[in-house]
């Protein structure tokens, strides 16, 4: 018989090193965020304020269509049309950084934060 | 210890994937001083420096043509004209018909001869003063835009009359910024002539350009923030040049009807659209008319957009501004329809 | 390392295995739709079928494990999924083989192996939706496919680990 050890103290080293480091990344202060920024291919379709409750029908690649649905100051996705729907298996996002993607639709839904939207230059 | 370096090896693959779909994403970037202003011009792509150069030189070139106070430029010629016709060529006649077309189209607000009144109160040189009731109405006799006669090549003013491009100066150069940019083929870029900005197509990224309005009462903050891509977005703000004498403040942006500061209870007003020489010349028009005349302006009208700010703190803005416009949190606006 | 993997190995063996296995992930992708992990951290998945990978990786020859996971690949997407979720395990299911490889190859136990498999499956997979949507929101989920593909990956491992002792010593 061989493997005898389930993992070599150099293997636990490793994967522990990794582990830590995914865990400290994703635990990372995380605010809770302002926007939902929506885009399509890369491109952004729109920014909707994650306090102002609303539905956003989106037309998205491939002829697949979906709702964003800002409700409860959060973000999630009604209705896509998509074969796969793990976009609207989803919880509902609301803080910084995360995200709902459809893929097959080529859409992706992502929360911005609270602070001042990135302006290019200011007008006045 | 091999197995991290495949995965920081894979991580800088994904990594990698970004960058390629950025594709060029060259960028160069000018600061100038013209037009009694700073600049700021960006342009991406791999035509970015050339782009710069010709920006830089075509700036020169209009700086010196159009200044009404540099010597021997062709507005300076014209106002030198006593009462006899100047000949122009082209490009001035083309732009001070459009100019004039503004004046009655604005009712008088927008003014190319305000000249007089401009050196009265002393913004050209800073040396500042408050000019009494009879100068005032005297100058008056002299600000009709009018009595501006321009012929196929050549323009005649009154004797007394001075023109002043300053309202459209800005604007018609980033209209030919933009247009010498899309003749080398640059498909994405910024310019801030002093607080006008023109966005030529959208970001590299192809998203749209974000652009800020700035706050009248506090320099570093913003009223709110308008996203979009082949526009100009120009302000017109009391702030932006003033004086204070006998503890009243006088900002530069003068009514030609009184030839003093316009009084009209506008605290700023952004026009976008996208012709830089519309929105620099309705910025400073629809200031000068005050609230409900920009208002019914634009409902006759309908072929640009506007955030108007008043003195009271009051917001409004046109719906095609709709779903683009951001205002910051705690600022109530008002859509215009 | 043993280098023959499979004892006692006669032609017929080893097709009734091969075929048993393939079966056997067809069992597997059908239970694991009926848990919804990927609602909490976006597409992800227990990988129960790639417990299958790893034993074919282990008890067979190169050839015949690519085979394995190809066909795999292939017939769950075609019952279970469509052209999007296909494109995304061939994507991740490649990586995460070549990985797994790898880690055999350089004497690495079957839980790591498992491990490198799966966090490499989800590398994998977030390349395809960061190419496919453009978008830099798709590296937020980064940490969090980390270390599912850790803790799965080591479930499957030790499971794997197992099955294979039960494998070997019904064979010895």
């Amino acid at each position: 018989m061989r493997e005898r050890r389930f993992l070599t103290p150099g293997e636990g080293i490793v994967l522990a090193v990794l582990a830590l480091g995914a865990a400290v990344w994703l635990a990372l202060p995380k605010r809770t965020g302002a926007r939902a920024v929506l885009e399509r291919s890369g491109a952004v379709l729109g920014r909707y304020a994650l306090d102002a409750p609303q539905r956003v029908p989106v037309q998205g690649a491939n002829g697949f269509s979906l709702t964003l649905v800002i409700a409860d100051g959060a973000a999630h996705v009604e209705g896509s049309t998509c074969p796969d729907l793990i976009c609207q298996r989803h919880v509902p996002i609301s803080r910084t950084g995360e995200a709902i993607i459809c893929l097959p639709g080529e859409v992706s839904v992502t929360i911005e934060g609270g602070e001042r939207l990135e302006q290019d230059a200011v007008s006045g | 210890m091999k197995k991290l370096g495949c995965l920081a090896l894979c991580l800088l693959l994904l990594a990698g994937c970004g960058a390629r779909r950025g594709g060029d994403r060259q960028s160069q970037s000018a600061t100038l001083f013209a037009m009694d202003t700073v600049m700021d011009l960006t342009a991406y792509g791999p035509k970015a420096q050339e782009a710069l150069e010709a920006a830089e030189a075509e700036v020169d070139r209009l700086d010196a043509r159009l200044s009404a106070q540099r010597p021997d430029s062709a507005v300076w010629e014209i106002n030198q004209g006593g009462g006899a016709p100047v000949p122009v060529d082209g490009e001035m006649a083309a732009l001070l018909e459009r100019a004039l077309a503004f004046y009655g189209d604005t009712g008088g607000a927008l003014d190319v001869t305000i000249y007089p009144a401009v050196e009265a109160w002393g913004f050209p040189t800073r040396a500042y003063r408050v000019p009494d009731q009879a100068e005032l109405a005297q100058l008056r006799e002299v600000v009709n835009g009018g009595a501006v006669a321009l012929t196929g090549d050549t323009v005649t003013l009154a004797p007394g009359m001075k023109l002043d491009l300053g309202a459209v100066g800005k604007g018609y150069a980033a209209d030919r910024i933009v247009e010498l940019w899309t003749e080398l083929g640059v498909t994405s870029g910024l310019l801030n002539l002093g607080g006008n900005i023109h966005c030529l197509g959208a970001k590299p990224d192809g998203s749209d350009w974000l652009i800020g309005i700035r706050d009248p009462e506090d320099e570093g903050e913003t009223l709110c923030a308008v996203a979009g891509c082949d526009m100009a977005v120009v302000t017109s703000g009391a702030y932006q040049r003033n004086f204070t004498q006998g503890g009243v403040t006088y900002h530069h942006i003068l009514d030609p009807a009184t030839c003093a500061p316009a009084d009209s209870g506008a605290a700023s007003v952004t026009v976008i659209g996208p012709s830089g020489f519309t929105c620099d010349a309705l910025s400073t028009a629809l200031f000068v008319m005050g609230p409900d005349r920009a208002a019914a302006y634009w409902r006759e009208h309908r072929d640009f957009d506007m955030v108007y700010y008043t003195q009271d703190g009051a917001l409004f803005y046109t719906s095609g501004l709709e779903g683009r416009l951001t205002l910051r949190d705690g600022l109530e606006g008002q859509m215009l329809t | 390392m043993n280098k023959t993997p499979f004892p006692a190995d006669t032609p017929a063996r080893r097709v009734a295995l091969f075929g048993m296995l393939l079966a056997l992930t067809v069992a597997l992708s059908w239970l694991e739709r009926l848990i919804p992990t990927d609602a909490i951290v976006l597409g992800a998945k227990l990988g129960l079928a790639n417990l299958v990978v790893l034993c074919g990786l282990y008890l067979f020859p190169l050839p015949w494990a690519v085979a394995l996971t190809a066909l795999k690949i292939a017939i769950t997407g075609l019952l279970f999924g469509n052209y999007y979720s296909l494109l995304y395990s061939a994507a991740g299911g490649a990586l995460s083989f070549l990985a797994m490889y790898l880690c055999k190859r350089l004497g690495r136990t079957m839980a790591f192996t498992s491990v490198m498999g799966g966090v490499f499956h989800n590398i994998g997979q977030l390349c395809v939706a960061r190419v496919i949507l453009g978008s830099m929101g798709v590296l937020a989920h980064l940490p969090a496919l980390l270390l599912a593909g850790i803790g799965a990956g080591a479930a499957i491992g030790a499971v794997g680990a197992l099955i294979l002792r039960r494998l070997w010593s019904s064979f010895d």
